[in-house]
């Protein structure tokens, strides 16, 4: 079952979605399982035929001698890696 | 990045790291320059002189040696930070970073207090509601 809000979204990466909900209900599967997309985006699959997007990970990279631009106390912070494309 | 620096100067720090891919060759050697320039306070002078002009660096990966000399830079000791093993050091800590949050190796990649940006949305409207508190 696709999310309605999703319906205006199908593509490939939600039809293999949907073949892998399709696959876990049809075994049976009693809990929720955690998948990635094509795309390299985590979903969660609900034992219901469900589907969502996982909440997005928080990750706390130190600065460690990379260079700043801002001050320390900014509310925001963004890492950005580069190689210069 | 620019930009919002300037858009936000109070607000938003903005943390540079290196991830040269290995099919960008100049890509390596032009972080190293970048990290032997901050040595003398011009990384940023130094980034954008060679993001700007990145496509030249293909057939001359040297040509921040003469961004140097334009920056006014003490050519001796850039010669010799260039060379030294921390800054090399230095780039591989930052990807093994990137590494280790097992998101796509693909650049430039970016986190908003921790969070993957995932450019569905622009910057400056994330920005706006983190510091507005949604």
């Amino acid at each position: 079952m696709i999310p309605p809000a999703l319906k205006g979204h199908f593509n490939p990466m939600i039809k293999h979605i949907t073949i892998i909900l399709a696959f876990a209900t049809s075994f049976g599967i009693t809990q929720d399982l955690n998948a990635k997309t094509d795309d390299g985006k985590d979903v969660i699959l609900h034992k219901n035929g469900t589907w969502e997007y996982a909440p997005k990970k928080i990750f706390d990279i130190p600065i460690d001698g990379s260079f700043t631009i801002g001050r320390n106390e900014a509310k925001v912070t963004i890492v950005e890696w580069t190689d210069f494309q | 990045m620019d930009k919002i620096a300037k858009q936000y100067p109070n607000d938003v720090r903005i943390v540079i790291k290196n991830y040269p891919l290995r099919s960008h060759k100049q890509a390596f050697k032009a972080a190293l320059y970048c990290l032997a320039a901050d040595r003398q306070g011009m990384y940023y002078a130094m980034y954008k002189l060679i993001f700007d002009r990145y496509k030249e660096l293909k057939t001359n990966e040297d040509l921040p040696v003469t961004f140097a000399k334009e920056l006014g830079l003490d050519m001796e000791q850039f010669y010799r930070d260039v060379q030294d093993p921390a800054l090399q050091k230095q780039i591989n800590l930052e990807k093994e970073q990137l590494r280790s949050t097992g998101l796509r190796l693909s650049v430039p990649k970016f986190l908003v207090n921790g969070k993957e940006w995932d450019r569905k949305q622009s910057l400056d409207i994330i920005i706006e509601n983190i510091l507005s508190g949604k």
